[in-house]
């Protein structure tokens, strides 16, 4: 469902350039949940803005369902749910106006956009609030209505950039438990995030970013065989640990 | 995997691709939801109600309270009148008096107001200026000069007739001419109470007289007129009528300031920006529906500012001291509200393109402040005593819309400058949306990847082979005040020879249609063969190009004739003095000067310019037709002004010939049979004036307005139809899309 081919983006920084990604390979099939992992600036939301069609890439190209994001970007972002940890919500709509008003956006008609609404909010326990202004939601209620207003236009694939930054353990519990709900619908899903455990335990496969390439990719068994770690905190550790001893010996002066 | 495969074999449900209407829909929905949110905003609601509510009757007292208690101390409005003899000064002493006591017995009779009250408002009146006016009358010399110098407020020039003296033997009429400052409140006020005084004199004469049945005469003893005067230099007052629309300008730019922030920077600090461009709609879509949102704001300001300033200038009375004795029309605040609009329109975009360079509200703010200051300049420039709107104040943004409401609240509106306005405003409105729309639409922009705005700015890495709709229409903005500029400053200098200035005005067109897109095109690194269509041509585009420009004026001729006789022109004697003016000049001049200057200078620059440059940037973008009847139109709409005048008639004519010469670019894929086509076109019609005497003599002349000859005319069908047959088999020449 989502491919990624020699991916690479180099922003302008004066006169110089900054590679924030560095030829990213990789494939998410629908039915699977990826976990795009890395420390700060890594690359994986400019990775996952590429994959959209927000960014234009350097070189390489990402598909989603056949169709290039830099081609097609109406077609793909049509395609894809976004929640994003940076996003907000309109502070002076309430929830229900917000999802009705990306459903529109999103093309999809009011009746099916009403029955989806119902759907979501019974999922996601928003019924109490659907009326309220965004301005008075707490951060785990906006971070719902973030999750609901991405899928009211019910996308087979969905991009999930720190899904669970700022929230609590129960706000992040409910969103993992929906991220598994997803995986059951047969959507294709990339999660970012920083919270291993959880990611261990929900994750099919698994990326691991390290200035904008991938260090190691595969399941949770493959990475285990590869690395001889038990858990992803070790291998993490490992690996971004392993990366910056070589990048520093490297730009160390002979 | 097998589970996952089949989940994927099994079809989600999604929306479908929207077709081109609902795209459109959406987007309005879109719009109207940013104009929701920002009007539930109540910091909108304070900018939109409150303040006009607040400032316009402050504002007014503020007016009074400098404008008649200023005038003199004492609590008591005199008006000086300057007279020319003892004799005139008794005679118009008697004849106030007489009209204060026919308006206060009539006043009194009827239980109605005095009319000159009205110009304090009731309310204020009592307060202000208890006392009626009064008048002072001195003797001057010249009556002229002491009113231009501000000594009197008004002047009055008494003709009376030879056999009465100081006493006046009605029923024989008495010319009075008023003479007065228009630009001053003072002295408008000055002039509409004497006239008013002597109006009533006139209508008891004429009750008198009626009362006598069946005697004969007249029945005018005072006819007044008007003449108006400059203010000398150093003595004029502060123009009020010019406040107005500085202040109704400034309003609309406060009413816009907050949703533009609000909707670009202020979005992207919240993090809703990210969410929404996420959504398939294009960027340009999603820049419009922000704009329509801002403008709407900035309209509905406006409205509400307009409103309040027409209902407390009505309530107050202050619309004759303002707007001179007519006061307000609602035909004037329609027009005002107009310009407003198209001021909006250019500002909003303005706003847009600035705050959407901001990633916060406040970065946003700091943009904006230099703008509005900057903005401040030309606004108060507008304000300047005595300030025509000609030269580059009438291709000044912003100062251009003050002086032009100021001439429409004044009621003395010149057409060819109103014409300069409103075009030039239209260009940098258009140019700023496009500006706003790149700068929109740009990562760098979106999420800051640019280190600076000289990285946005940067000549691109390749070669592209037609320039951007935008960098073609910004090209276009800088070329129209210019063009407008250079064209009148060639007007002024009346020194120059006719060789001359035939020789600066062939340098002026290399220099507008030359120079300006070849820079435009070497600055966006483009491919210069490719961008002005320098190809060689089929051969069989040159006997089209030949043939067609040796036809198409007869068409051109009869258009213009048939747009009189239907009365869809008005006889334009500006222009027709223009150019029998030019022709006049032109006599002298040796015939291959006005070849060169008039027909192959011309005719190469402007194919450079319209066919080469501007075609390849709007086929870059859109359908050939589209493109071929836009850069038409912009291509009349260059004509339109010629020095000081508006030549309405060149409109329909050079838009035609545009569109001519565009088809013929699009099919031979080159300008140079296009160069043949105008230089053919444009050397018949000098050749035509060169000989236009012997041609008389032959009896081909056209100068009694009537239609050309039957034979003439079937002469060009044939040879347009041949033309466009021959240019119909050429191949069309295609622009690879953008």
């Amino acid at each position: 469902m989502i491919s990624v081919h020699e991916l690479t983006k180099r922003f302008p920084s004066g006169r110089n350039e900054v590679l924030a990604v560095d030829h990213l390979s990789f494939s998410v099939a629908a039915g699977e949940v990826y976990g795009l992992l890395g420390p700060n600036g890594a690359g994986k939301t400019t990775t996952l803005r590429m994959i959209l069609g927000l960014l234009e890439p350097t070189s390489g190209f990402a598909e989603v369902d056949g169709l290039r994001s830099s081609q097609f970007p109406d077609e793909v972002k049509r395609r894809i749910g976004l929640v994003s940890a940076s996003a907000g919500l309109y502070q002076w709509l309430s929830a229900r106006e917000v999802l009705l008003f990306f459903a529109d956006l999103y093309g999809t008609q009011p009746d099916q956009a009403e029955r989806e609404m119902a759907r979501l909010s019974e999922l996601l326990d928003l019924g109490e609030y659907l009326d309220r202004r965004c301005a008075t939601l707490s951060t785990g209620q906006q971070q719902r209505v973030q999750l609901a207003r991405a899928l009211i236009h019910n996308p087979p694939v969905m991009l999930l950039d720190e899904p669970t930054r700022g929230l609590d353990v129960f706000g992040s519990h409910v969103i993992f438990e929906y991220i598994g709900h997803l995986r059951d619908q047969g959507k294709a899903v990339i999660v970012s995030t920083h919270r291993l455990h959880e990611a261990q335990e929900l994750c099919d496969r698994f990326g691991l970013l390290h200035r904008g390439r991938l260090a190691m990719e595969g399941n949770l068994e493959e990475l285990r065989e590869a690395t001889g770690r038990q858990t992803l905190v070790e291998m993490f550790m490992n690996s971004v640990g392993n990366l910056f001893s070589i990048s520093t010996a490297k730009d160390r002066p002979a | 995997m097998n589970a996952s495969r089949e989940r994927e074999s099994a079809p989600l449900e999604f929306p479908q691709r929207p077709a081109k209407g609902e795209l459109v829909g959406r987007m309005g929905r879109l719009a109207l939801k940013e104009l929701r949110e920002t009007l539930r905003d109540r910091r909108t609601i304070m900018t939109l109600l409150l303040m006009p509510v607040l400032v316009y009757p402050l504002i007014s007292i503020l007016f009074q309270k400098l404008l008649i208690t200023n005038l003199r101390p004492g609590d008591q409005v005199i008006y000086r009148i300057g007279v020319e003899s003892e004799d005139d000064r008794e005679a118009v002493r008697r004849l106030i008096m007489l009209g204060n006591k026919l308006i206060k017995g009539r006043d009194a009779s009827s239980d109605k107001p005095d009319n000159d009250k009205t110009v304090l408002g009731p309310g204020q009146h009592r307060s202000i200026a208890p006392k009626p006016p009064t008048v002072e009358i001195s003797l001057r010399d010249h009556l002229r000069t002491s009113v231009a110098e501000g000594n009197d407020h008004l002047g009055i020039l008494v003709r009376q007739p030879e056999r009465s003296g100081a006493e006046l033997r009605l029923p024989v009429p008495v010319d009075c001419q008023l003479i007065l400052q228009e630009h001053s409140g003072i002295s408008r006020e000055a002039a509409a109470f004497v006239e008013r005084r002597f109006r009533a004199v006139n209508e008891q004469l004429l009750e008198r007289r009626l009362r006598q049945l069946g005697e004969q005469g007249r029945v005018t003893v005072i006819r007044t007129t008007r003449d108006t005067v400059e203010p000398a230099r150093g003595t004029s007052s502060f123009e009020l009528a010019a406040v107005i629309p500085l202040m109704l300008i400034l309003m609309t730019i406060t009413g816009a300031v907050y949703p533009a922030i609000d909707l670009t920077a202020g979005e992207r600090e919240r993090g809703t920006l990210e969410a929404l461009i996420a959504a398939p709609i294009p960027r340009l879509g999603l820049l419009l529906a922000k704009y329509v949102a801002v403008l709407a704001v900035a309209l509905l300001t406006a409205a509400v500012n307009l409103f309040a300033m027409t209902i407390t200038v009505l309530s107050s009375g202050l619309g004759a001291l303002l707007f001179g004795e007519s006061g307000l029309s609602l035909t004037v605040v329609m027009q005002v509200f107009g310009l407003l609009i198209l001021f909006a329109a250019f500002f909003s975009a303005l706003l847009l393109t600035l705050t959407s360079f901001a990633r916060s509200f406040k970065e946003a703010q700091s943009y904006l402040i230099p703008l509005m200051l900057i903005s401040l300049a030309p606004g108060l420039l507008g304000v300047v005593p005595g300030l025509q709107l000609t030269g580059i104040l009438a291709v000044t943004p912003l100062a251009n819309i003050v002086l032009l409401s100021r001439d429409l609240f004044e009621g003395n509106t010149d057409p060819v400058m109103a014409g300069v306005v409103i075009i030039s405003t239209l260009v940098y409105a258009l140019a700023a949306i496009l500006l706003a729309a790149r700068v929109f639409g740009s990562d760098a922009i979106l999420y800051g990847s640019a280190s600076s705005w000289s990285d946005f700015f940067r000549r691109p890495t390749e070669q592209h082979p037609a320039p951007s709709l935008w960098a073609a229409w910004w090209c276009l903005a800088m070329m129209f005040p210019a063009h407008y500029l250079l064209s009148s400053t060639l007007a002024q200098m009346m020194y120059l020879t006719p060789v001359s200035r035939l020789q600066q005005t062939s340098l002026v067109a290399i220099l507008l249609f030359g120079e300006f897109p070849l820079a435009a095109a070497v600055l966006a690194r483009l491919k210069l063969r490719e961008c002005f269509q320098l190809n060689r041509p089929p051969m069989i585009a040159w006997p089209a190009a030949l043939l067609l420009g040796l036809s198409l004026w007869p068409f051109a001729y009869e258009i213009v004739l048939l747009m009189y006789q239907w009365n869809l022109l008005a006889l334009n004697t500006e222009f027709s003095k223009l150019a029998e003016g030019m022709l006049k000049a032109l006599q002298d001049v040796p015939l291959v000067w006005k070849l060169v200057s008039l027909v192959f200078i011309p005719a190469a620059v402007e194919e450079f310019c319209f066919r080469g440059y501007l075609l390849s940037a709007l086929r870059a973008r859109m359908h050939a037709w589209k493109a071929i009847l836009l850069s038409g139109l912009l291509f009349g709409v260059f004509h339109l002004i010629v020095t000081d005048a508006l030549a309405l008639e060149r409109l329909l004519p050079s838009t035609l010939l545009g569109v001519v010469l565009a088809v013929v670019c699009v099919r031979s894929g080159s300008i140079f049979p296009g160069m043949l086509l105008h230089a053919c076109h444009n050397s018949v019609l000098v050749l035509a004036i060169e000989y236009r005497e012997k041609l008389a003599t032959l009896g081909w002349g056209t100068e009694d307005q009537t239609h050309l000859p039957a034979s003439w005319l079937l002469g060009a069908v044939v040879c347009a139809v041949a033309g466009f047959s021959l240019i119909a088999l050429t191949r069309q020449h295609r622009i690879q899309r953008t």
